[in-house]
């Protein structure tokens, strides 16, 4: 049985995929075709969003022409994004969707090995996840409601060069965002008091609306203030509260740890025992 | 100088690109899974088949490291979507992606797979035959060696509880992190990682009870 991993994994035969898709998509309309009355509902809901994205885009357009090329502000913005070996850094960012909603996620990382990281994520039901890892398999995972913290070792963990958590890199996106050659600086605004350089990225798509970034940065330091991403209609601003690279003093690696984080909470190092104080506390 | 590791999970700006995800890279055009949910829902039916195109391989190969049989796991795909399809006005899809979703999905369609297909009977009898150009005995001989190791692998598995074998397929080899797998199967994230770990415990128990070597089977 070789190593006991899993065959590797089969794309799905190309020749049935187009069929298949052909076949969902014809049930999906003989399904909604029994529901007249609510399409119709649809149709105009529909309608209204895409004028909606239009009157935006349009809107968008006649802001302004993009100015010149800015190449020290975005140089200096791509040095705000870089970390020097042995710093902390903390990101907090609130994101705005565009329905309204609102999440917030914290987190701090080190890039030194072994590297560490923690992250929490609080979405608008105010649900909280927190976890915290490092590169030599330690995985902390905290339970807000009963202030409990499970402890253990993680080899799955340890063999990363890095952590695996949900989602993608931000400060890579804000990299491949900056060196796309499609950003240009825009003018200035003010965002939160302070004085902000625009940076545009648009990307016309090849049907439909087309994507736009606006990240703002500090005029002084480069470092994020805000992101603001119109992808096809759909809005969504991230705001960033904090934005710091901090020394990896013992201290602020400190941070990096759910016990230093929750002194007061818990710790649990047999799983079976925190989930029965998981258990016990109320439904989320 | 290195590169920075801050995250925000499930957010951002992914326009037409190739982003890798779980060991693998995935065409990801520029609408998120949810505005392509949300596009389904409104009624554009080629929304929810750019779903399918994007999600169809780690479905099929999620069933595949369940049933260990690919001729069943190509079946049940379809089922999967189908299934999500009929429970959309229960579903409220939170993360960008629809892979949690979607292999939570396939858990439960796996765990009451009579009772789905009976359910899709009508539309299963629709569902086209597949062309000439596709031949099932390609890789013949590969794909019974991979359907054979696959068996004795679920065969171990199988001694485990069956909510300790959901976690170790999500997280170990579908690589999905603990709160794509709390999300797919609706469970805190904390008892994931409390069975996820006890389920480890186990499993090394029963590769390597001398406690000798570190067990593939729990490596990514």
């Amino acid at each position: 049985m070789n190593d006991h991993q899993p065959p590797e994994q089969r794309a799905f035969p190309d020749a049935l995929l187009p069929r298949q898709k052909e076949y969902l998509m014809s049930e999906i309309t003989r399904d909604r075709r029994t529901s007249s009355r609510r399409s119709r509902s649809l149709v105009l809901r529909v309608g209204a969003v895409g004028a909606l994205a239009v009157i935006v885009l349009a809107v968008l357009s006649l802001s302004g022409v993009f100015g010149s090329n800015g190449p020290l502000t975005i140089d200096k913005a791509l040095a705000a994004v870089t970390i020097a070996d042995g710093e902390v850094l903390h990101i907090k960012i609130t994101g705005v969707e565009t329905d309204g909603s609102t999440f917030v996620q914290e987190n701090w990382s080190y890039s030194e090995e072994p590297w560490k990281y923690r992250g929490m994520t609080e979405s608008g039901g105010g649900r909280l996840q927190e976890v915290a890892m490092d590169g030599s398999g330690l995985h902390q995972v905290y339970d807000a409601r009963t202030n409990s913290i499970l402890e253990m070792q993680d080899e799955t963990v340890a063999g990363l060069a890095e952590p695996k958590v949900a989602g993608e890199s931000y400060e890579k996106m804000i990299r491949d965002l900056l060196t796309s050659g499609l950003a240009q600086e825009d003018g200035q605004e003010q965002v939160g008091g302070r004085d902000a350089v625009r940076i545009v990225e648009r990307r016309p798509a090849q049907e439909g609306e087309g994507t736009e970034n606006v990240y703002l940065v500090d005029a002084e330091t480069g470092r994020p203030l805000e992101w603001r991403i119109m992808n096809e209609g759909e809005n969504r601003t991230l705001h960033f509260d904090i934005y710091e690279k901090l020394p990896g003093t013992p201290e602020n690696l400190g941070l990096l740890d759910l016990k230093v984080a929750y002194p007061g909470a818990t710790v649990y190092t047999d799983p079976a025992a925190f989930e029965q104080a998981l258990s016990k506390a109320p439904a989320e | 100088m290195r590169e920075v590791r801050g995250r925000v999970p499930e957010r951002g700006h992914r326009a037409g690109k190739d982003f890798p995800r779980n060991g693998h890279y995935l065409y990801v055009s520029t609408y998120s899974d949810r505005r392509l949910w949300e596009r389904a829902l409104e009624g554009q039916a080629a929304a929810f088949g750019e779903l399918f195109e994007r999600h169809a391989t780690s479905v099929y190969n999620y069933l595949f490291r369940r049933c260990g049989n690919w001729a069943t796991a190509q079946d049940l795909t379809s089922i999967v979507f189908l299934e999500l399809w009929r429970k959309r006005t229960d579903i409220s899809l939170e993360r960008e992606s629809a892979l949690p979703l979607l292999l939570g999905v396939a858990t439960n369609v796996l765990r009451n797979r009579r009772r789905t297909e009976r359910r899709h009977r009508a539309a299963l009898e629709r569902m086209p035959v597949p062309s000439e150009s596709w031949s099932p005995h390609e890789d013949v001989v590969e794909r019974l060696a991979e359907e054979q190791r696959m068996q004795e692998l679920l065969g171990i598995l199988g001694r485990l509880p069956r909510r300790e074998q959901d976690l170790v397929v999500l997280c170990v080899w579908m690589e999905l992190t603990y709160e794509e797998a709390a999300d797919a199967l609706c469970l805190p994230v904390g008892t994931v990682a409390s069975r996820l770990s006890r389920a480890k415990r186990r499993l090394r128990g029963l590769l390597d009870p001398a406690g000798q070597s570190a067990p593939g089977v729990l490596k990514t």
